[in-house]
């Protein structure tokens, strides 16, 4: 799209200001928890004209003058507010809940706004209803959930990571209250590092990106804190088998600062219980405080610590003699970040956000044997990590009630450190070996945007451009990535819609494709190493049925990846002191195309939603695989998920989950030959072979009671009820057995190796656990 | 409270049987088919000049491939039809010699530098397969220093260093394989490790946590990091050594140090095979590595013919009491 079409497009609707108008504009909260409440609809009952409120919970509508405007202020689950209106003004609406809150954990668009919104291939999520599904040791999960939505992959047994249309998992915008992270999981991706307890809303983007996303090529999720009760301190507590946690939110002032402060911390030692060798620990950690300023200013402080320990000890003692050892693989997330929200006028709003973000990993390697005085000692250390210091700025011009602007920037410097290895090795007591890599690199990177969003009668459309740059050293690196998406509304019911987005990412991920903890190398591109970019089209249509009650989307997508990175076969770098770029396949390119249904049912007693994907993921390496496309590593050919929630009675819910996935694929050695070093295996083409198709059911019951203290709750659930076992991977193994001859005087025992046989490893069979939580 | 005693005890009861019946997670072998490919020969030959008193006659074994599941042992191929060329001019046909156990050519025969040289190996039921490759310049071991004792290691045994200085010749890419053996035994290698980056950094190179993995017996590298100057290189090994009455004696003998210059591909094969079995010890700290093929230069089958040049040195270790 050429500048000039683009501004065009994006200025013209500016023609179609008039005169006499009065703007209403304010936000719109939850009157108990003064929380914001995040798509509200606010309609003139004469005019017709509406608006909804943006993700700080602020609207604005502008109506034509009159003394009769009636604004009415709806939002699910809560009870309507009215209010006449004669003259530009702000109000704040609160709302409080009133009919049951029966809606669906996932809320793709409810009625109206999943036809005419000018948004496609979106899944958002209600922490609150979350927790009603089954959990994984009792936990549930808001990345888990996010899985069993079309389009999103899980990449196997006990991975939060998500894949999201055939993209890796560093191709996802994680935004925490709009700061983004790096690595989102506990403990290899048992679960992830959100407690939902502290979440107020989840939003994921999947495709159609409006301009103000940008940095990723698959996806943005959008995950916004609690800003804590500002009327009333109460406090939520869960005790489990994985993980307990507590959260306190309050007034700091009444109605003018709220704090929330939540923690969580796996108390009891599993792993030890199972006698696993392995010493895990995490927490996380999260804190808001809002303080509103004036009428007009909103301040937040935001902060989120968590890490995880994982550590394997062993020790030997003799006499004259001990041997100790120590390897120990940590991870973990830090953010603070300040943000102002300002009114500037009845149609301006604005966002400034400041933050610092960080990331790291360390794996430690720790030996020391001492014999009478001799000391040996081996020491290796091995970092890797990012930080971010982040200025950004995001601004809602409400032009009109169908025609809004959005435009910002944002500044990011980033300091990365790929590879940081020490390795002392002190033997006998006498100097030995020191050396030390360095890998350390500084790039700032710029982001500026613009979108327009219409929507009229029967049609809709949201066009944006986005410039971004990125700087490190002597190397720049600019991109232009326009979005359009259009909506046409063919009726109430139903709408087709398109879009097209380019995307740019300055910053690759780099893990082994084997299993293990997580090693994730967060890498900048550089001189040698090029941003990723992908083209996507996507093409869906919208419907809701059965008088509302049901609502359906098919949307197929067709998305082109470049310059993608991989490590070259056999390569790590573990234990190897070197620059990374020597160890990476470069310029890959990517395929990914599919189809996703979706059905679901958000309200009554019982909800809950269908989700199929049929999808194909293809990677092209020139020196992987003989230059041939092979199969994305998490390249599932079906995807599909059933999800029931059903409100027994008030205080008593059951939940069940059925999903299914077709083998993921693998590479596998097909031959063998004698070698100097014992036999060779040749491996087939890369990922040429698919594991078992996975299923598995997971049911839950949750029971809540009412006490003079506050509420309690006893979740029970189970965990793979049939006791699949699903592939977490394959390995071959060989049998050795002894044979025993005692003939001849003696007895001779000779080892004989036996068949060789490709196994199967399951994590985890049938598994029912229980957790209690608490309310007052 | 009589509500709360109810949960309570129907919870006791739920985690009774729920840990009865959780069961703790075990393999389970599958039938996984696996297409079955056709066998392939398998081809081991590295030849050299005469250099002696460091003679290598002319050896030439015959394997084939297997599927991945057949544990049958492998049984070296004697019947095979090979052809020897030179220069493409056809030599001679191997025959297979029992003493040696591999083929070789009926009369005394060694390659020279700077020939060209194929092979051509017939066998009923598999493809012909076929090799070429040559001998590289040889260069030269300017100087080297023996340290019987340099320490002791992990195991509280003697390890001694050698160093070896050599001149990389300018505007060629120069590979090199360093090698310790037993004198005129080449088979009884010893095991080598170094700290010099050239070769540590090296992919194949053990990982410095891998210290319970099996040390190389080859150190192979490039000339990248050191082309067209002097390098002087420093590697351990451990010596043949005794304890007699509570003292640790390192033994006489004698040993050879080789510097091989070999060709791109002998070093392809050979570090590529090294960092295919050290790959093969997967850690779940550490992820499990790549797959990762062994390159072949053997058209329509697998393993290595290549050429080296031996330059080598032979030294005397002394008896020395360490403690």
């Amino acid at each position: 799209m050429t500048l000039n079409k683009f501004l065009i497009l994006f200025l013209l609707p500016l023609g179609l200001l008039g005169q006499g108008k009065i703007t209403v504009s304010g936000y719109v909260f939850d009157e108990i928890t003064g929380e914001p409440l995040i798509g509200a609809h606010v309609n003139d009952k004469v005019s017709k004209l509406g608006t909804v409120s943006n993700e700080a919970g602020f609207y604005s509508l502008t109506i034509p003058q009159s003394d009769s405007a009636l604004i009415i202020v709806s939002f699910i689950g809560y009870e309507k507010k009215m209010e006449r209106i004669s003259k530009t003004q702000l109000i704040n609406f609160k709302l409080s809940p009133g009919i049951e809150i029966s809606e669906v954990t996932v809320i793709q668009s409810a009625g109206g706004d999943f036809i005419r919104k000018n948004e496609m291939s979106a899944v958002k999520l209600q922490p609150k209803q979350v927790n009603k599904l089954p959990g994984f040791f009792g936990e549930t999960d808001i990345m888990k959930v996010l899985q069993l939505t079309p389009g999103v992959q899980s990449g196997g047994e006990a991975k939060s990571d998500i894949f999201v249309r055939g993209g890796s998992p560093d191709q996802n915008l994680i935004l925490l209250d709009g700061v983004p992270l790096y690595y989102v999981g506990h403990f290899g991706g048992f679960l992830s590092i959100f407690n939902t307890d502290a979440i107020h809303e989840v939003n994921l983007v999947k495709g159609g990106f409006p301009a103000r996303f940008g940095n990723r090529l698959s996806s943005v999720l959008e995950i916004s804190m609690k800003e804590g009760n500002s009327s009333k301190l109460t406090t939520h507590g869960t005790l489990g088998l994985l993980s307990s946690k507590l959260l306190f939110e309050g007034p700091l002032v009444r109605d003018k600062a709220s704090f929330m402060i939540s923690a969580r911390k796996n108390l009891v030692p599993v792993f030890k219980i199972l006698d696993a060798g392995i010493d895990y620990n995490f927490y996380d950690f999260n804190a808001k405080a809002t303080f509103k300023v004036s009428e007009k200013d909103k301040i937040f402080l935001s902060a989120y610590s968590g890490n995880d320990n994982v550590s394997v000890k062993n020790s030997f003692n003799a006499e004259n003699m001990s041997q100790r050892d120590n390897r120990t693989n940590s991870w973990g997330n830090q953010f603070v970040a300040l943000k102002w929200n300002r009114i500037f006028s009845s149609k301006l709003f604005g966002t400034n956000t400041i933050a610092y973000v960080g990331y790291n990993n360390k794996n430690d390697f720790d030996y020391t044997l001492k014999r009478d005085t001799l000391t040996d000692r081996l020491e290796s250390q091995i970092r890797s990590g990012i930080t971010d210091i982040l200025f950004k700025s995001d601004f809602n011009w409400y032009l009109k009630p169908r025609f809004n602007i959005r435009f910002g920037q944002h500044l990011t410097f980033h300091r990365f450190m790929p590879n940081d290895e020490k390795f002392n090795a002190d033997m006998n007591g006498q100097p030995g070996v020191k050396r030390v890599y360095n890998s350390q690199e500084q790039a700032l990177e710029t982001g500026f945007y613009g979108e327009n969003n219409v929507t009229l009668k029967n049609f809709g459309f949201n066009f944006g451009m986005r410039f971004s740059s990125y700087h490190i050293k002597s190397q720049n690196y600019f991109s232009l990535e326009p979005r359009a998406l259009l909506n046409y509304i063919v009726s109430d019911n139903f709408s087709i819609k398109y879009s097209w987005s380019r995307m740019n990412q300055y910053i690759h991920l780099l893990t082994y494709s084997g299993v293990g903890m997580p090693n994730d190398y967060w890498m900048p591109s550089n001189q040698t190493v090029k941003p990723e970019g992908s083209i996507q089209n996507t093409l869906g249509i919208n419907s809701v049925i059965m008088d509302g009650n049901l609502e359906v989307s098919l949307e197929s997508y067709y998305k082109k990846m470049n310059h993608l990175i991989t490590f070259k076969a056999g390569e790590s770098l573990i234990g190897n002191l070197k620059d990374w770029t020597k160890t990476i396949e470069q310029e890959g390119n990517g395929t990914a195309y599919g189809l996703e249904f979706f059905l679901q049912k958000p309200r009554g007693k019982t909800t809950g939603w269908l989700s199929t994907t049929i999808s194909k993921s293809d990677r092209v390496f020139v020196h992987l695989n003989e230059g041939k496309s092979f199969p994305f590593k998490y390249d599932r050919l079906i995807d599909a998920s059933l999800v029931i929630i059903e409100e027994v009675t008030k205080n008593i819910s059951l939940s069940g989950n059925w999903s299914y996935g077709s083998g993921y694929p693998v590479t596998l050695p097909t031959e063998r030959y004698p070698g100097e070093l014992g036999d060779v295996l040749v491996f087939e083409k890369v990922n040429s072979f698919r594991m078992r198709d996975y299923h598995r059911l997971d049911i839950a019951v949750n029971i809540s009671k009412e006490t003079s203290w506050g509420e309690q709750t006893w979740t029970f659930s189970i965990f793979n009820v049939y006791n699949r076992r699903n592939p977490y991977y394959y390995y071959f193994d060989r049998e050795h057995l002894v044979s025993i001859d005692n003939s001849g005087g003696g007895i001779r025992v000779t080892g004989i190796e036996g068949d060789m046989r490709l196994l199967q490893k399951s994590l985890f069979r049938f598994f029912p656990s229980f957790a209690y939580s608490f309310k007052f | 409270m009589n509500y709360i005693n109810m949960i309570l005890n129907r919870a006791l009861i739920f985690c009774f049987f729920a840990f009865i019946s959780w069961s703790c997670q075990t393999d389970m072998e599958l039938e996984i088919e696996l297409p079955e490919p056709k066998k392939k020969l398998v081809l081991n030959s590295t030849f050299t000049s005469f250099t002696p008193p460091y003679v290598k006659p002319l050896q030439v074994r015959l394997w084939n491939s297997w599927p991945v599941l057949d544990t049958s042992q492998a049984k070296q191929i004697t019947d095979a039809k090979i052809f020897w060329y030179e220069n493409d001019q056809l030599l001679d046909s191997l025959y297979f010699d029992d003493i040696l156990n591999a083929y070789t050519l009926k009369e005394f025969y060694f390659p020279v530098e700077g020939a060209n040289y194929s092979i051509e190996i017939l066998k009923d039921g598999y493809k012909n397969i076929s090799a070429q490759n040559s001998i590289p310049p040889g260069v030269p071991i300017q100087d080297y220093k023996l340290v019987s004792f340099a320490g002791l290691n992990n195991d509280n045994l003697a390890y001694s260093s050698v160093s070896i200085t050599f001149n990389d010749p300018e505007h060629t890419e120069n590979y090199y394989e360093i090698i310790v053996t037993d004198v005129s035994n080449e088979k009884n290698k010893y095991r080598l490790w170094t700290n010099e980056k050239l070769i540590a950094e090296e992919p194949w190179y053990p990982s410095v946590l891998s210290f319970d993995s099996k040390l190389p017996q080859r150190l192979l590298f490039n000339d990248k990091q050191i082309n067209g100057t002097e390098k002087q290189i420093v590697f351990y090994f451990t010596p043949e050594q005794v304890i007699d009455k509570g003292k640790l004696k390192i033994r006489y003998s004698i040993i050879d140090i080789y510097l091989r210059s070999v060709t791109a591909e002998y070093y392809r094969y050979y570090t590529t095979l090294l960092q295919h079995k050290y790959n093969q010890k997967g850690d779940f700290f550490y992820g499990l590595s790549e797959p990762l093929n062994v390159f072949t230069n053997v058209e329509n089958g697998y393993g290595i013919f290549a050429g080296f040049y031996n330059n080598a040195v032979t030294i005397e270790i002394d008896t020395l009491t360490i403690r």
